[in-house]
């Protein structure tokens, strides 16, 4: 690499203005170890050859992650989100929906819709990991507060309670939570096995209750869906909203053909051309040092000696990686 | 024309920070730790999987192991197969996994770090525990998620009856921590967990009794309970791995040590490599010979000992030096709830039995449902069966198949499934034998749906399942413990490599010191006494002589008041020829220090005394023990001003007399109790009250029988018997114990002797005379004393030694 641009390395011979390419384009897998080969290229270059990042010679490459095809046609899509994006987009131009009142729902409205119930998912996720009851959640997100508010409204609580213990939920240890005057209880469920789910201070104000308060009109809006239309004049039942919603992304990737890609290698050298490298079509993301003391203190955090300032550093950012690849 | 249209930038900070914890959050979370819940990484669920997938169940045949590995990196893991393999060998070999996932036909690799054989010469199935592991898999007790490219579906976890985080442990090496659980044994922490469940405020003491420690497939021992204690208390902790061995007599005078346990983890053959390499370098002595003589029934490494070599000795070095010994630094590192956590024993046993409540009440649901699900189709079947001719006319009159349905459920208010049912039933159903039939299962799924029903009401009852389950497997597959667990021996000393063996130390006149076996000093000083008489040179001689054994204490007591510790085995061997080695290169002395006085200690007992005296006058007595803890710098013995000097320090029992000899020749006794004992840094007392510029110039703590030996300046002298010096005050002047006259000069030495020593008198024209002190007279102690030797004109007695004879 050092060869080939041209440039010799170390304090003596190095030297930026024989560099034979104005455009050096790192390119790896789509993949979680392709990120890491692209942090050990990027130190490389930092320490390395700073003046290549300053005179703006550096750059990466962005090969997609899906190939999505029907029939001929054939589009890439370069990441999750938008993938996500691409999918909903078929929902609303083909699907439709009816209510158990027989109303319809389709296009911009049912996407609305199916966000908001993707949201409540995500959310729900993270809350069963913490030990709650799916079955509580969800009927929080139906029945219950739809603001933090109400979780200190008296009238709002009792007459809350009274839904939850005709619903086979036991309710026990209610106490006013003394800073916020909140209402603070533990929920047990009669058919779960006794699992049980304490509400507190800590739960009210939690990012994922905001957020499934937050889409509970969605959901509740959703619930009341029982058909999916077939396309064929007919219609298939479903029972609750994570169906629906696993029944509706089926069907808009139906016809299509999914790809995900693994690795580079993966492509044929036609596709990865058109894709990532022919300067026409692709997208490059241009390396930019910003603060030079910032990415300084970066690379050392993450590629230095030291095991516990990268630890904490992972420890501290890991709740925004939202992009698991195993 | 290159395109700018779609170039974006981006900062290198945000690339780095985005790409890394891309990467390390996977790693952590999906590639190097296990979950805490069936202590699988995502490789071995996979591979579970993928057997299970295939049927590759333990009592059916085997299966190659290029097909597994085939499938499980096509549907599930899109990796390397290297690694898929190595993995499921890995999970195959008995001595790597204390209770082995996989049964394997072929070449599987050995302790000896030869590799397997390639994957398309292996078989494999599940071994009857893993298959335990899938148990109620398909009874939607775990969640699915679909696969790396979303075509089918994998379990999150696996249902796994046994606690495998504890038992077959985990390693692996993420971004920026790394875990390291040692295994376990089964009965144990079978126990373990069914006390939790019965006891969840059981406390780490009653936990250590019943899980008492890490039980590694390949035996050993463990050595100390406090690094487990520690590991199990807090995560954290070290422990010390000791491969099994002993001692074998073979004939008459010949050991050899035998092995039969190495420590975990410990590749055999590298280690024999690693013996050899030490005798080579000579870093181990008394080896002639080391073989493997391991063979299909077992382990055993021989390593023979030379005649004279002590076995003992060298099966400590070999702990010391080799990977007999090795230690392993627990980390319980996990992954829970997504996260990476560090656990203590007690929190790893609570969510194995949170994980366990979970999978049997999803499993409980799943059977209820089921059995509801059959209960109303049998209702169905009973009702047709109770109207049975009015069914059959129904079927008959109907046109088609749908109509009959709807018919039949209308007339008998049956549901869409039970109709269908009835519709499906073949006539058979109807004979007696099959209507008992299905009166007999109705009866039975009754009594399972309330059983299911119960238990889902019941906490206290999904916690006995619980119990009750692991009690099973605790039968089924409980065994032995095979590591041992020893209290701790602490640290290898240094002297547990070297023999405790009886020494000669000698050291000479001018300062030198070396040591000899007994056995080889008594052989050098056979022949030849030596001549009295008068020596033309100043030769070094031997001026002490000890014996000690090679585990006793030399303390080094210098003019400066300081002392310094040096063990017999630490002081060099020499032989005849050689000098032996300087005392001020031995020790590390300071400018113009010297040693004034050498005491042999065996050991630092209480009730002995150090008595101390210094060249003004001062004594000073300090219990023995004081002196018990060694330091290499040496340390502070007696604090002494400027001007003045120890010169001689003797133990004694408490209860003797002391006595002190000046330059004047003025003497005193008295008794020792009169000197408080004070701590080693204090200055001492007056011992004897002096006209100025006398000094002392011996001091003596007193035996019955002996005699006072006195020698002056000129070459005059006497012995005394200490009868004759009787107990004062201390502190006082003193008595005569020799006339200072101008014949005489003064004193120069005075010690206590007796009959059978020989003295060497060093004048300052270099004669060394030697004397036996039999030949001194015993006279009065007021005297003047008698001519001991012929001196030249000027010439000065400037010194005086005892010569050491053999004893």
């Amino acid at each position: 690499m050092i060869a080939a641009l041209g440039t010799g390395i170390g304090d003596k011979e190095y030297n930026i203005n024989k560099l034979r390419y104005h455009k050096v384009i790192i390119m790896t897998d789509a993949d979680v170890d392709g990120a890491h080969i692209r942090t050990l290229l990027l130190t490389f270059f930092f320490r390395q050859m700073p003046d290549l990042i300053d005179n703006g010679y550096l750059y990466v490459a962005q090969p997609p992650l899906y190939r999505v095809a029907a029939g001929k046609k054939e589009l890439f899509i370069k990441d999750e989100e938008e993938f996500n994006d691409f999918i909903l987009k078929k929902v609303s131009e083909k699907e439709k929906v009816l209510m158990e009142n027989g109303e319809e729902v389709s296009g911009a409205k049912l996407v609305r819709l199916v966000n908001g119930v993707i949201k409540f998912y995500e959310s729900l996720s993270k809350l069963t990991r913490r030990g709650y009851s799916t079955r509580f959640i969800e009927f929080l997100a139906s029945e219950g507060p739809t603001d933090k508010s109400f979780f200190k409204n008296e009238e709002f609580m009792e007459k809350f309670f009274q839904k939850l213990q005709e619903n086979g939920f036991r309710i026990r240890d209610v106490q006013l939570d003394e800073e916020g005057g909140y209402y603070e209880f533990i929920v047990t469920e009669t058919h779960n096995g006794g699992q049980t789910s304490s509400v507190n201070w800590e739960f009210v104000s939690s990012p994922e209750l905001r957020q499934v308060m937050g889409v509970s009109k969605e959901f509740r809006e959703l619930k009341k869906v029982k058909y999916i239309s077939t396309g064929d004049g007919e219609k298939k039942k479903v029972n609750n909203p994570q169906e629906l919603l696993t029944e509706l992304m089926e069907k808009a990737k139906k016809g299509l053909m999914i790809q995900r890609y693994k690795g580079l290698g993966e492509m044929n050298p036609g596709q990865l051309w058109t894709t990532t490298m022919d300067p026409e079509k692709r997208t490059l993301l241009k390396v930019q040092i910003e603060d030079p003391v910032d990415a300084d203190d970066m690379f050392t955090i993450l590629m230095g000696d030291k095991v516990e300032p990268r630890r904490e550093f992972i420890q501290n950012n890991a709740l925004e990686v939202t992009e698991l690849d195993i | 024309m290159v395109s700018e249209l779609h170039t974006h930038v981006v900062k290198i900070e945000d690339e780095m920070k985005k790409s890394y914890l891309e990467y390390s959050m996977s790693v952590i979370v999906g590639r190097a730790l296990p979950d805490i819940r069936d202590g699988l990484k995502p490789v071995h669920r996979r591979v579970l999987y993928g057997m299970y997938d295939l049927k590759n169940y333990f009592n059916r045949p085997f299966k190659k192991s290029a097909r597994l590995v085939g499938d499980v990196i096509g549907k599930y893991h899109p990796h390397g197969d290297a690694a898929v393999y190595d993995t499921i060998v890995r999970m195959a070999q008995d001595f790597s996994l204390r209770y082995p996932l996989v049964d394997g036909q072929g070449n599987f690799g050995s302790v000896d770090g030869d590799p397997p054989a390639a994957m398309r010469y292996t078989e494999v199935r599940m071994t009857r525990l893993a298959q335990d592991f899938l148990s109620d898999l398909e009874k939607e007790t775990v969640g699915f998620t679909p696969n790396y490219d979303g075509s089918l579906q994998e379990p999150d976890i696996l249902p796994t009856t046994i606690p495998n985080l504890l038992i077959n442990g985990s390693s692996g090496i993420a971004v920026g921590m790394a875990t390291n659980i040692p295994p376990h044994n089964l009965s144990e922490i079978c126990n373990a967990v069914v006390r939790v469940i019965d006891n969840p405020d059981i406390d780490l003491d009653e936990l250590i009794g019943i899980v008492f420690g890490p039980d590694f497939p390949t035996a050993g021992f463990i050595l100390g309970k406090k690094g487990i204690r520690e590991a199990y208390r807090t995560g954290r902790g070290i422990i010390k791995i000791r491969a099994r061995a002993f001692v074998e007599k073979v004939g008459k005078n010949r050991e050899r040590v035998v092995v039969s346990e190495i420590p975990y983890q410990v590749n055999k053959s590298k280690l024999l490599e690693k013996m050899a390499a030490l005798v080579r370098e000579k870093k181990i002595e008394g080896i002639s010979d080391i073989r493997d003589e391991s063979d299909r029934d077992g382990m055993r490494i021989v390593v023979e000992v030379k005649r004279d070599g002590k076995a003992l000795v060298i099966l400590n070095r070999l702990y010391k030096f080799t990977q007999m010994e090795t230690s392993f630094g627990i980390i319980m590192l996990a992954i829970v709830n997504g996260r990476p956590e560090i656990l203590t024993l007690k929190g790893i046993l609570e969510h194995f039995v949170a994980h366990r409540r979970e999978i049997i009440i999803r499993r409980t649901i799943y059977d209820l449902r089921r059995a509801e699900e059959r209960a109303h189709i049998l209702e169905g079947l009973k009702k047709a069966l109770d109207f049975l001719d009015d069914v059959i006319e129904l079927i008959r009159s109907s046109s088609d198949p749908k109509e009959a349905k709807a018919r039949l459920m209308s007339d008998l208010d049956l549901s869409d499934i039970q109709a269908q049912a009835i519709l499906d039933m073949r006539l058979q159903r109807l004979t007696g034998l099959e209507r008992e039939k299905i009166n007999a299962e109705y009866q039975d799924l009754i009594k399972n749906i309330t059983r299911f029903k119960a238990i889902l009401e019941s906490e206290a009852m999904v916690l006995q399942l619980i119990k009750d389950e692991i009690k099973d497997i605790q039968k089924k597959y409980g065994d032995e413990r095979r590591t041992e667990i020893l209290e701790d021996v602490g640290d290898i000393d240094m002297e547990d490599l070297i023999a405790e063996e009886d020494m000669v130390v000698t050291i000479s006149h001018d300062g030198y010191i070396k040591r000899n076996p007994i056995s080889l000093y008594r052989a050098q000083r056979r022949g030849g006494k030596g001549m009295t008489g008068v020596k033309p040179k100043a030769e070094d001689f031997v001026e002490l002589l000890f014996v000690a054994s090679s585990h006793d204490y030399f303390l080094f007591f210098t003019n400066k008041g300081r002392v310094h510790w040096k063990k017999v085995h630490e002081i060099p061997e020499g032989g005849r020829v050689t000098r032996g080695k300087a005392i001020v290169n031995l020790l590390q002395l300071q400018r113009g220090e010297r040693v004034a006085t050498t005491l042999s200690v065996k050991g630092f007992e209480e009730g002995k005394y150090v008595v101390m005296a210094s060249r003004k006058g001062l004594v000073k007595k300090t219990t023995l023990e004081s002196y018990s803890h060694p330091r290499s710098m040496g340390i502070i013995a007696l604090k002494i001003r400027e001007e003045d000097e120890l010169i001689a320090v003797r133990v004694s029992s408490g209860e003797q007399d002391i006595f002190l000899t000046t330059r004047q020749g003025k003497s005193i006794r008295f008794k020792e109790a009169d000197l408080r004992d004070m701590g080693r840094v204090a200055a001492g007392n007056i011992g004897i009250r002096m006209e100025r510029g006398d000094e002392v110039v011996g001091m003596e703590v007193l035996k019955e029988g002996a005699t006072i030996l006195t020698v002056t300046e000129n070459g005059y002298g006497k012995r005394t018997r200490t009868e004759e010096y009787r107990a004062q005050a201390r502190g006082g002047k003193g008595i005569l114990t020799i006339k200072a006259s101008e014949r005489n000069g003064p004193v120069v030495y005075s010690s206590q002797v007796s009959g059978q020593d020989e003295l060497m008198i060093i004048t300052g024209h270099g004669k060394i005379i030697r004397l036996r002190i039999a030949d001194i007279s015993v006279i009065g102690r007021n005297t003047q004393g008698v001519k001991l030797i012929n001196l030249g004109e000027g010439e000065r007695v400037v010194g005086v030694a005892r010569l050491m004879e053999d004893e």
